[in-house]
């Protein structure tokens, strides 16, 4: 699966992608605005695994919901969303998303690579 | 016996306004101020009852010292009657500390916490990554990678082990004195990521100015006080931040003559830390600051026309409280 990975905390992102390319994903690695637009601009990216808050106040979430209104005026499936949080509480923040958002999984960190896997699954 | 404060001496302004938490209400009587309700009798000498008698507004704020030399506010409660809230500075300073610690563990938890899940989650992956790549040694580049793993581990335990020290040493410190350079810098450690979570930038400017200057004591206070005075810009950069453009606070030291000075550039909303600290607005929060940066010899100007707060660490520190006014006549 084309994974893009979105997360500022770089030792975090780093090991993720590892493991998952150790699964045999393909994924490519962002860790601010500009860098998610440039990981995402074919629109390839099938799934997105992203921190809802990263630093300097960015919301990962702005940028998802962003990415799947491209896809959608491409025409294309939207993609599997998974939201990571430091918070503790990620369901909470995605729930006050106006407008309202729709995120496949949502998980609090520390996350289990399994957990992400299966999030991944279905 | 409390007593009216030796001739020539004056309370800092802040007293006036800084609020006297949990105080007891006293009355004047015959050589002793009788308390309003559950509180033991002080006494008082013959020249503080005949102040304490006079007409006053409420608000009106006079100073004493007990036996001890230790200093008192009283401050006039009702205008009809001579009715007093009477409290030790010392216990007003405690106990506005201990508030101070409630209100900002309060505010902080949430970053707190995500300033623990995120060195966690890497660790967690990290863990996970050498379990990996150690049932796949037989791979070219596992024991490479578990090696680089095991190296990450090691230095976000130690960014852990940092954190739980600054906390540790905000909430539990005692009278310790300290640089006011590792003041600045542990209190930016604990509110970096509520800044980052709130989405404001706080740039910082010239803080090597701030050298070797040291705090006699009171070091853990002056770190509330400055987090405090932080999170009041924060709220302010916040609300006046213009459209979708970043919030930016900025933080600016000198050093010259005058001492050493640490300028916050923002606009301030202290009312409502000043309203969960104590019940009071915020020229009573600002107060309290002040009466907190007492035994630090910091002082603390604010100019909120101009957005600006400023903690002034002049050369040569004064003793805490009450000081001798050189304008007044002494009394015999």
């Amino acid at each position: 699966m084309n994974i893009v990975l979105l997360e500022d905390d770089a030792d975090a992102r780093e090991a993720m992608a590892a493991l998952l390319s150790l699964d045999h994903h393909q994924v490519r690695q962002a860790h601010d605005g500009a860098s998610f637009r440039n990981a995402t601009s074919d629109l390839s990216g099938q799934a997105v695994i992203f921190d809802l808050c990263l630093g300097g106040g960015a919301s990962g979430l702005h940028l998802v919901m962003d990415y799947q209104r491209r896809r959608h005026d491409a025409g294309l499936e939207p993609a599997r969303l998974i939201a990571l949080s430091g918070s503790g509480d990620p369901a909470r923040t995605i729930a006050a998303a106006e407008p309202p958002f729709a995120v496949h999984h949502s998980l609090a960190k520390p996350a289990d690579h399994a957990r992400i896997l299966a999030a991944l699954a279905g | 016996m409390l007593d009216l404060p030796p001739a020539g001496t004056t309370a800092p302004p802040h007293w006036r306004l800084a609020p006297l938490p949990g105080a007891p209400l006293y009355q004047p009587q015959a050589e002793r101020l009788a308390p309003l309700a559950g509180h033991a009798a002080l006494a008082a000498s013959p020249a503080l009852l005949a102040a304490l008698a006079l007409p006053a507004a409420p608000g009106q704020l006079l100073s004493a010292c007990d036996s001890s030399g230790a200093a008192w506010r009283l401050r006039r409660i009702d205008q009809d009657r001579p009715l007093w809230a009477a409290q030790a500075v010392d216990e007003s300073r405690a106990r506005l500390l201990t508030a101070l610690r409630g209100l900002l563990g309060g505010r902080l938890a949430g970053s707190v916490l995500h300033q623990l899940r995120s060195p966690l989650n890497a660790l967690s992956l990290h863990a996970e990554l050498i379990e990996r790549s150690l049932s796949n040694g037989e791979r070219p580049g596992a024991a490479q990678r578990a090696l680089e793993s095991a190296a990450v581990i090691r230095e976000r335990l130690r960014e852990l082990g940092r954190r739980q020290d600054a906390m540790a040493a905000l909430w539990f410190g005692g009278d310790e004195g300290a640089g006011l350079a590792v003041v600045v810098e542990r209190s930016l450690g604990l509110l970096r990521g509520y800044l980052s979570l709130q989405g404001v930038h706080l740039r910082g400017v010239g803080l090597d100015a701030l050298g070797g200057a040291q705090l006699p004591r009171g070091a853990a206070e002056a770190e509330l006080a400055l987090i405090t005075l932080l999170l009041a810009a924060c709220d302010g950069a916040r609300h006046n931040r213009v459209g979708e453009s970043e919030a930016e606070m900025l933080l600016a030291a000198e050093s010259g003559a005058h001492g050493v000075s640490l300028e916050l550039q923002a606009p301030s909303e202290a009312d409502a830390l000043g309203r969960e600290l104590a019940e009071t607005d915020g020229a009573g929060l600002l107060a309290a600051l002040a009466l907190l940066l007492e035994p630090s010899g910091l002082r603390l100007e604010v100019r909120p026309e101009q957005a600006l707060t400023r903690l002034l660490l002049p050369p040569r520190q004064g003793p805490a409280g009450l000081a001798r006014d050189s304008k007044q006549p002494r009394r015999p």
